[in-house]
């Protein structure tokens, strides 16, 4: 059975060629242009994923509304957010809608579709509760590869897709050097800068030290990149 | 001149203003003095009016100065002898009932006026009170003499001068004298004998008839009464008496002579004067208390005198006790004027109206035919008088003079007053203005820098505005308030305007990004669903064009981005000469062939920052330093503690900056030097440079090297504890400045 994505975008040409990128992956798309009609679809038939534009029309942040909506209906809907801006990302953190995963546009549709299968792969392993048998151990650090999730000393962090590439990279090294430009790859988006990769380590180190406040794993190497630190 | 005038404060000028007002007081002193120099006048022509007018009445009145009132001529001397009129005819019985009327006149003689005493004389053994009278045919003559021994005339001896004795002296008017001498050997009727001159030997043998005198004892001494014939006395006679004192019956010596007269020697005597009394009627009607009328004759001996020379000076109200308060601190604030300025005596003295001489030289120049009025210090020169004169004629000859003299004390009095008030009033209206124009001045001075030092902290030197609003303090609805008011609505004007500006980019870069999205997505999907368009060159300079638009987009938002980030950074402690290292170290790995050199401070150099911060910003200007950089030559990264700040330099060998844009540099949109295709020039990597050092409370500026051609682009951060104190620009540069 084909997996339905929704896509909730209010530019009508990117919202068409995200329409057509994705079905030519065999998805089955759901292109809406606004809230309203998104609710509306919502409501008739639930898709299995949902990629939701943040400023829908006049509504700035129409986007959050919506997610809270979809929660509402499917606690465990992956849901993408597209955001315009890094500092939208803080923003959407601080508002802990339990989003998957943040893209910022521009969207490369390449890594688009490699978000969309990741995703739906840890949808399902979750759904079926699999063995941590493919569980890395590293010290305090348990990464899961089949649920992409990350557990430090115990305790299961809240992490976004990219998030977690981004530690898994890191921690598959300790004690090299992880430059900006290897980060940016690893990130699976286009155009990131410098201080996007600083702004997911900020983020990344904040949930470590909500479970953790004497986590300092991650050190800054400054003008280069990023080094987790070995034992 | 002007400029000097144009370089003073405000408080400066209406110092100078205040200053010009003493102008009024000045004003107000030389009225006074005016309007005493116009009161003093009238008072002269008054004067002078009134004796012309008293000359007018006396004119042709011979009879007044006629020799028949007994005034002999007289050459001026102070010898002359008063006579005074009695009421009626003295009985020469030894008692002085008779001559009550004229008592006052008597004068007294004691040692002032010895001729010739021994060296033991004492002036209370002998001295002697004299008054001259007449009545109708006679003058009459009263001794009455002060002698501890009275020693009467031997009748034995010949010589007659060994008793005591009245001796005197005629001097008729060929010049020739006679001398006289009154003995007497009993009390009663005395002998008169005609003498010679040295007062011994009677030139006669029998006694002189013509004139009667009457000795009486009396307590303390005796009393001689003398009656002369007025025709004995004629009118060009002189008479001077003599008492002589023995005190030893024995030695019949001489002991002392006292004289009338202290001039009077055997060559001349003094004379009888008789006051005119017809005058004195005449007069009598002009006796006032504030002027004194003297008429003199024509040898300026004092005919007549009336008035007086009090001084009516205006009435000073008394202080009462239910004054106001106010006027009681007036009251005293006169005494205080009063012990300044000097206040006209209402007491003074001057010519008593004994004095039977009056020298002065202007009454000269009267009888001489002038009329003159003048002003002169009284005798104690407490205060002025003013004189007038006026001749008195008989036909063509001057016979007199009437002298009209008042005192100005009224006219000072009122001058003073005038004085006292315009001097106390203008030290407190002065004093008043002085204190509020002051008030006002320092006030408008306080508000007017302060609206200077807030306007001057609303705005950075490039004009990017602070501050929006002027504090109220300067409101209130005068002149300088609505200036305030107009700084404000200028400056939200600006700042609004400048938002704008500002935010242009980054809503551009917004509304373009999603065509570009679109473009960039639309390319993607070509591309798989025709791989082989992969090839297409075509193809690939899309793909590069999308790419380089994507920069300038990135590029245009990162300012933005950068503010909105920098808002929630944490500032921790790093130390630039650990880290400043590590950054070099990856710009040798990112930018080849380029050679960094690295000079560092000899300690840890640490600041409150933002690593990444610091990182992005020392990116930028490494990014320009290579941008510009020639062939070949090296960028240095210099890192060194200047005051309580530290510095951040990047030099570059290479084109040197116009002076024009200098100033430019680090605003938003401003580029220069040559355009390369591989790199973006937006002008907006200084400008994130100038964010980020603000953003650390520091300062950015470029300037022109010295050493090599070539730029050097500094950023100042001041360092902790530092950081409040507002950097001053160096003079050569302009950099933004912030609070």
């Amino acid at each position: 059975m084909s997996r339905t994505i929704a896509i909730v975008e209010d530019d009508a040409d990117q919202r068409e060629n995200y329409s057509d990128a994705l079905e030519s992956q065999g998805y089955v798309v759901q292109a809406y242009a606004n809230k309203k009609r998104a609710l509306e679809g919502f409501h008739q038939s639930l898709p299995d994923l949902a990629i939701l534009d943040i400023m829908l029309e006049d509504e700035i942040d129409g986007g959050f509304d919506l997610c809270r909506e979809l929660r509402h209906l499917s606690p465990k809907l992956p849901i993408i957010f597209l955001t315009a801006r890094d500092s939208d990302i803080d923003r959407v953190s601080g508002l802990r809608l339990d989003a998957w995963d943040y893209i910022t546009k521009p969207v490369n549709l390449q890594f688009l579709a490699v978000r969309v299968s990741s995703l739906f792969r840890i949808a399902s392993s979750v759904k079926s509760e699999s063995d941590y048998s493919s569980a890395l151990v590293l010290g305090d650090l348990e990464i899961d590869q089949n649920s992409m999730s990350i557990s430090w000393r115990g305790h299961l962090l809240h992490l976004t897709l990219t998030e977690f590439w981004l530690i898994e990279a890191l921690a598959r090294n300790p004690g090299h050097v992880k430059t900006y430009e290897a980060l940016m790859q690893t990130t699976r988006q286009s155009y990131v800068e410098k201080n996007t990769i600083n702004g997911y380590v900020r983020r990344i180190r904040k949930k470590f030290k909500e479970v953790d406040s004497s986590f300092s794993m991650i050190q800054t190497v400054f003008g280069v990149g990023y080094r987790w630190q070995p034992d | 001149m002007l400029r000097t005038l144009r370089t003073l404060s405000i408080r400066s000028k209406l110092l100078w203003i205040v200053l010009s007002l003493l102008v009024i007081p000045w004003m107000g002193y030389y009225y006074a003095l005016e309007m005493k120099r116009f009161l003093v006048q009238g008072q002269q022509d008054a004067l002078l009016l009134t004796a012309s007018g008293i000359a007018t009445v006396l004119n042709d009145r011979s009879d007044l100065f006629n020799p028949e009132t007994g005034v002999p001529e007289v050459l001026g001397e102070e010898n002359d002898l008063y006579a005074h009129e009695l009421k009626s005819l003295i009985q020469l019985d030894g008692k002085t009932a008779d001559w009550e009327s004229i008592e006052q006149y008597a004068s007294y003689y004691t040692g002032n006026e010895l001729l010739y005493c021994s060296a033991d004389y004492d002036p209370d053994s002998f001295s002697l009170k004299n008054i001259i009278g007449y009545f109708e045919n006679y003058l009459y003559a009263l001794f009455e003499i002060n002698d501890s021994q009275l020693i009467y005339r031997d009748l034995e001896r010949v010589s007659l001068d060994s008793s005591d004795q009245i001796r005197m002296l005629v001097q008729r008017p060929n010049g020739t004298l006679e001398h006289y001498l009154l003995l007497a050997a009993e009390p009663g009727r005395m002998s008169v004998f005609l003498v010679d001159e040295d007062w011994e030997l009677p030139l006669e043998g029998d006694d002189v008839t013509a004139f009667t005198a009457e000795m009486a004892e009396t307590e303390w001494g005796y009393r001689i009464e003398l009656r002369i014939p007025r025709e004995f006395i004629s009118y060009r006679s002189r008479i001077g008496f003599f008492v002589v004192d023995v005190d030893d019956a024995e030695t019949r010596k001489i002991a002392q002579i006292i004289s009338t007269s202290p001039e009077l020697s055997d060559e001349g005597a003094g004379q009888i004067l008789i006051t005119s009394p017809e005058l004195t009627k005449i007069l009598k009607g002009l006796d006032r208390p504030q002027s004194r009328i003297w008429i003199l004759d024509n040898l300026q001996r004092v005919r007549a005198v009336v008035g007086g020379l009090s001084a009516a000076a205006p009435s000073e109200s008394s202080i009462e006790a239910e004054e106001s308060f106010l006027v009681q601190m007036y009251r005293s604030g006169q005494k205080h004027v009063d012990n300044l300025l000097r206040r006209p005596p209402a007491q003074f003295t001057d010519f008593s109206p004994e004095v039977t001489h009056r020298p002065d030289k202007i009454f000269t120049t009267i009888l001489k035919g002038t009329p003159r009025v003048e002003e002169r210090p009284s005798l104690d020169q407490k205060t002025q008088i003013v004189v007038a004169g006026y001749p008195i004629k008989s036909g063509e000859e001057i016979m007199g003079a009437v002298i009209v003299e008042q005192s100005s004390h009224a006219i000072l009095a009122l001058q003073y007053q005038l004085l006292r008030s315009l001097t106390l009033v203008t030290i407190l209206v002065f004093f008043f203005v002085l204190v509020t124009l002051f008030i006002f001045a320092w006030r408008l001075t306080v508000r007017v820098r302060r609206l200077y030092n807030t306007t001057e902290q609303a705005i950075t030197a490039e004009g990017r505005v602070l501050e929006e609003k002027i504090p109220k303090r300067i409101y209130p609805k005068d002149e300088l308030g609505d200036l305030g008011r107009s700084i404000t609505s200028m400056l939200q004007r600006l700042s609004g305007y400048t938002r704008y500006l500002e935010g242009m980019p980054d809503t551009l870069a917004h509304e373009m990004n999603n065509p570009l999205n679109v473009v960039s997505s639309s390319l993607q999907i070509l591309e798989a669903d025709m791989p082989e368009i992969q090839k297409n060159k075509h193809m690939q300079r899309a793909t590069n064009g999308v790419n380089r638009l994507r920069i300038i987009l990135t590029n245009l938002t990162e300012a933005a981005n950068l503010e909105e980030a920098m808002r929630d950074e944490i500032k921790e402690p790093v130390d630039l000469s650990e880290i400043i290292p590590e950054f070099v170290d990856g710009y040798r790995s990112s930018h080849q062939g380029i050679q960094f050199q690295l000079q560092l401070p000899r300690t840890p150099l640490v600041i409150r920052s933002s690593p990444d911060h610091l990182a992005q910003m020392l990116d930028k200007l490494v990014d320009n330093a290579v941008q510009f950089s020639c062939e070949e030559k090296p960028v240095v990264v210099r890192i060194r503690k200047v005051g309580d700040c530290a510095e951040i330099s990047v030099l570059n060998e290479g084109p040197e900056v116009p002076e024009s844009i200098r100033d430019r540099l680090f605003d938003p949109m401003v580029s220069y030097g040559k355009t390369n295709a591989k790199h973006s020039h937006l002008g907006l990597g200084l400008f994130v440079v100038r964010l980020i050092a603000e953003y650390h409370k520091g300062t950015a500026w470029a300037e022109n090297r010295i050493d090599h051609q070539g730029v050097c682009v500094t950023v100042s951060i001041p360092l902790p504890g530092s950081e409040h104190s507002r950097k001053e620009p160096n003079l050569k540069n302009t950099h933004s400045t912030m609070n």
